[in-house]
């Protein structure tokens, strides 16, 4: 900085540089005022001495002359006679002549004064009068030498100039008196003027010191007027920065503070600060302090290094902004409803430099939750119009029996978990059996799901599974735990019921142009295709043609359609256990709407349990003299007001009760000493527990312990009963009664 | 193939710099040297891991290195470390995929000077490059 460069302070050093000078200027005036009143007095009181003079004359001519009479020595008195003389003479002439004068120590003295009236008449007189009396003191002075001769008689007697001089003296004492009062009266008054003009002076310096004195108050004043003027200027131009700093500061959505090198927060921070991070005081918090409760541990660590990172010189801030681990941090607050609200902040860091050093970090953190929302459904949108583009896809290409069944085993399997879900449970013991029930039947779920290709059921079937995994992993189990598969399940039902709609549109579609086309031209050759493709489809064939997934939805509808699936499905179950079946169906058709599903549902279960339990392989049936083949019969009765029956008989080995009980304890769902108290009819009835199961491995077809317990839920949403008979190597009978149709309960 | 280091350190913008592209990926290396567009900017070495790096770079302290972090025999953190040794002012743009920030975090605090997210168009490249040798004048 320029040492003239003095910026805002420049007004208050000149104020007092000029208050200096004028201090100089009055000092300097008072000093010269003062030596010439010193030097006035000094004149003063030499003029005043001047009278002294005169009547020193006086006084030496009368010593003269007394001496001369008495014959003594006159040297000294005519020595200092002639000082006196020399003195007046030379000091009035001066004085007369240009009011200057010399003191007896040769300092110089002039006053113009002295040339004006009335000292210049007075000094004129003075003058006269002095060169008259001097004429009289010449003829004295010019008598020097010895006035005195010895006689030859030893006496001492005046000689010639002796004689003269006494003649002299004589003469001059006739004007000596008058002259010398003349003298001193005119040395008196030029005094008096030299006096007067000295108070003038004194009056004067007086003058000039009050002067002075107000002046140097009113300077003071006037600096410290301007000091605080400026000040206040100052204050209010700060007041107005600061206020504008609050406003921006009040106003940004952003929340903004300084970070220094410690990772301390700064004082200055934006309000939206509070607001996003629900606290008021931010005092003495580190970034440290802030993010702790917000993210994760090794988020917080990796945070840290990031900023620690941005101290350094070596790396470029742009070059590093992509590394940012806060630029998209998800924070929960709790919120006064018991929960908690999710939001997504965004920082950003920027250095501060001051005076080419790094002095902070700009810390810009932005609420960036509505993007990220909408980034979210956006994404969530085109995923969902893919899945369902890759769902429709898939659709189309699978097998329509093995969807139809697919569907169905499913929808029980979703049942039966969220039957599971619902069934109250206290114990840790419990909690753990409905996690294992869950596991087996999602995993069913998922694994069909994959082999069908349709991904989507597939990744929710997994994500439910996840969220049991990390269930089972959990040390202490409670209710609470359970809650998150609840969603999950509804997710995966609804998407269920996704896949449904999309075939019954498919199937919509199909009906619409099979239909419009048999109007336009029944001998179309793409008409009668369709119609094959519908017929084969109807038929379950193995075609993959892709109206297959729309007809078997239609034919599941159907009372037809339900006959297909159960033969299919017998079949299926039939030939993975190397084992022979017939089926035979009556009244299907006269399934009321209302319990199409339920009946479908617990007829799907009834039929495997069939096949896979109660019907023995060909050679055990031929060793027990019996066909090779089972016999399965299905017959649905409507009684009217009395209800309806649905009653699923097989002439298989009939229940084995100690193979039930034996499973029931290894499923650890009764105890030993339970079991052998048990009768026949108590232990038919374990079969309906979850998770029971008398089959060692899973499979598709039996081992979740599932099927029977959904049978049960099923009848019992609906208000039913169950009854049941059996026979050791005779048969296994299962009635199923439901109220009436008008008295059905929703399920 | 021989390299001319400038050693010059003034902040001339016409200054030319030499480069070595690090990348165990021969795609990368490739496309790292064919979508380079910038005059003052020259590929003088490549190296396919590591420890080729640090080698090569002995040989030939070039100014500017390209730095994948994983590649085996000696990862991209421990050969920043030592390019850093020998040549304090080297300019390393550490390029790779952004799987995990805190890996990244650790290159730059070894010494690298910026970072690139793989996979990287050739603007992105460019401007990543002359950010670098921005911050070098």
């Amino acid at each position: 900085m320029n040492f003239l460069d003095l910026g805002r302070y420049k007004p208050i050093a000149l104020g007092l540089f000029g208050f200096t000078l004028l201090i100089g200027v009055v000092l300097g005036f008072n000093m010269f005022m003062a030596n010439l009143l010193s030097s006035d007095l000094s004149g003063t009181r030499f003029l005043a001495r001047q009278q002294i003079q005169s009547e020193l004359i006086l006084a030496h001519s009368h010593t003269m002359a007394a001496r001369l009479k008495t014959h003594e020595s006159i040297t000294d008195s005519f020595n200092s006679l002639r000082t006196a003389v020399t003195r007046i003479d030379q000091t009035l002439s001066s004085l007369a002549n240009d009011g200057s004068f010399i003191d007896d120590q040769n300092r110089s003295y002039q006053y113009a004064a002295l040339l004006k009236e009335p000292s210049a008449g007075v000094l004129n007189t003075a003058m006269k009068n002095w060169s008259a009396y001097k004429t009289k003191l010449d003829t004295v002075l010019r008598l020097s030498g010895d006035p005195y001769k010895n006689e030859a008689n030893g006496t001492i007697t005046l000689n010639e100039r002796g004689q003269r001089l006494a003649l002299a003296l004589a003469d001059l004492e006739t004007v000596e008196t008058a002259a010398s009062a003349e003298l001193s009266a005119a040395f008196k008054s030029v005094a008096d003027e030299l006096e007067s003009e000295l108070n003038a002076r004194v009056h004067t310096l007086r003058l000039v010191q009050t002067t002075t004195i107000i002046l140097t108050l009113g300077s003071f004043l006037g600096i410290l007027f301007y000091l605080g003027s400026t000040m206040r200027n100052e204050d209010v131009q700060t007041g107005e920065t600061r206020k504008e700093t609050t406003d921006i500061l009040g106003t940004v959505n952003e929340g903004l503070f300084l970070l220094d090198r410690n990772q301390q927060i700064g004082h200055e921070r934006s309000k939206a600060l509070s607001h996003m991070f629900r606290r008021d005081s931010f005092d003495d918090m580190s970034f440290e302090d802030l993010l702790r409760p917000l993210v994760p541990e090794k988020t917080l660590k990796t945070a840290q290094d990031y900023v620690e990172l941005l101290w350094g010189e070596r790396v470029n801030e742009k070059l590093v902004k992509s590394i940012n681990p806060l630029n998209e941090v998800e924070v929960n607050f709790d919120n006064q409803a018991g929960g908690f609200d999710t939001h997504y902040l965004e920082f950003d860091f920027n250095r501060v430099k001051s005076g080419g050093q790094l002095s902070h970090l700009l810390v810009t953190v932005t609420d960036v939750t509505k993007r990220v929302m909408l980034a979210k459904e956006l994404q969530e949108s085109q995923e969902k119009s893919q899945a369902q583009l890759d769902l429709l896809l898939r659709i189309l290409h699978v097998d329509p029996v093995s969807l139809t069944n697919f569907l169905s085993d499913a929808d029980t399997s979703l049942r039966m978990i969220n039957t599971i879900l619902r069934e109250p449970a206290r114990e840790e013991a419990d909690f753990r059996i409905k996690i294992s029930s869950m596991y087996r039947q999602i995993h069913a779920v998922k694994g069909e799901a994959s082999a069908l290709g349709l991904k989507t059921v597939d990744q929710r079937a997994h994500a439910f599974e996840d969220s049991l995994a990390d269930i089972k992993d959990r040390e202490a189990l409670s209710g609470n735990d359970f809650l998150p598969l609840v969603v999950k399940l509804d997710d995966l039902f609804n998407h269920m019921n996704q896949v449904r709609e999309m075939l019954s549109r498919l199937t919509d579609l199909h009906h619409a142009i099979s239909g419009r086309n048999t109007t336009a031209d029944s001998g179309n050759t793409q008409v009668q295709a369709d119609q094959e493709q519908l017929d084969e489809l109807q038929s379950s064939s193995q075609s993959d043609d892709r109206s297959e997934g729309p007809a078997a939805l239609e034919a599941l509808m159907s009372g037809t359609g339900l006959k297909h699936t159960l033969e299919s499905l017998a079949q299926k179950v039939a030939d993975n256990c190397i084992k022979q079946v017939e089926l035979e169906c009556n009244g299907l058709e006269s399934v009321p709407e209302v319990y199409r599903r339920t009946v479908k549902d617990i007829a799907i279960q009834l039929v495997r349990n069939a096949v896979a339990h109660g019907i023995e392989t060909p050679v055990d049936r031929l060793s027990a003299s019996k066909p090779e083949t089972g016999q399965l019969s299905i017959e649905f009765v409507d009684h009217g007001d009395q209800g309806v029956e649905l009653v699923v008989q097989d002439d298989g080995c009939g229940l084995q009760l100690d193979r039930i009980k034996q499973a029931a304890i290894e499923h650890g769902l009764v105890t030993r000493a339970q079991a052998a108290l048990m009768d026949a009819r108590q232990t038919m009835s374990l079969i309906f527990r979850p998770g029971f199961s008398t089959s060692d491995t899973v499979t598709s077809d039996a081992g979740r312990g599932a099927g029977m317990d959904l049978v049960r839920s099923l009848v019992a949403e609906h208000n039913g009963r169950v009854g049941m008979s059996t026979a050791r190597g005779r048969f296994t009978r299962f009635k199923i009664w439901l109220p009436a149709p008008s008295k059905a309960v929703a399920a | 193939m021989s390299v001319v280091t400038t050693a010059s350190t003034s902040k001339d913008i016409s200054r030319r710099f030499t480069m070595m592209i690090c990348d165990d990926s021969n795609i990368i290396r490739r496309k790292i040297e064919r979508e380079l567009n910038i005059d003052r900017l020259e590929v003088v070495a490549s190296a396919a891991n590591g420890r080729i790096a640090v080698e090569t770079f002995t040989r030939q302290p070039v100014d500017v290195v390209t730095m994948d972090i994983t590649m085996p025999e000696m990862d991209g953190i421990e050969c920043v470390k030592k390019l850093v040794q020998i040549k304090p002012d080297v300019l390393i743009l550490v390029i790779s995929a952004l799987s995990d920030k805190a890996t990244a975090i650790e290159a730059l605090k070894s010494g690298a000077n910026g970072f690139l997210c793989k996979p990287f168009s050739d603007w992105q490249l460019t401007e990543a490059l002359e950010e670098l040798l921005r911050g070098a004048q």
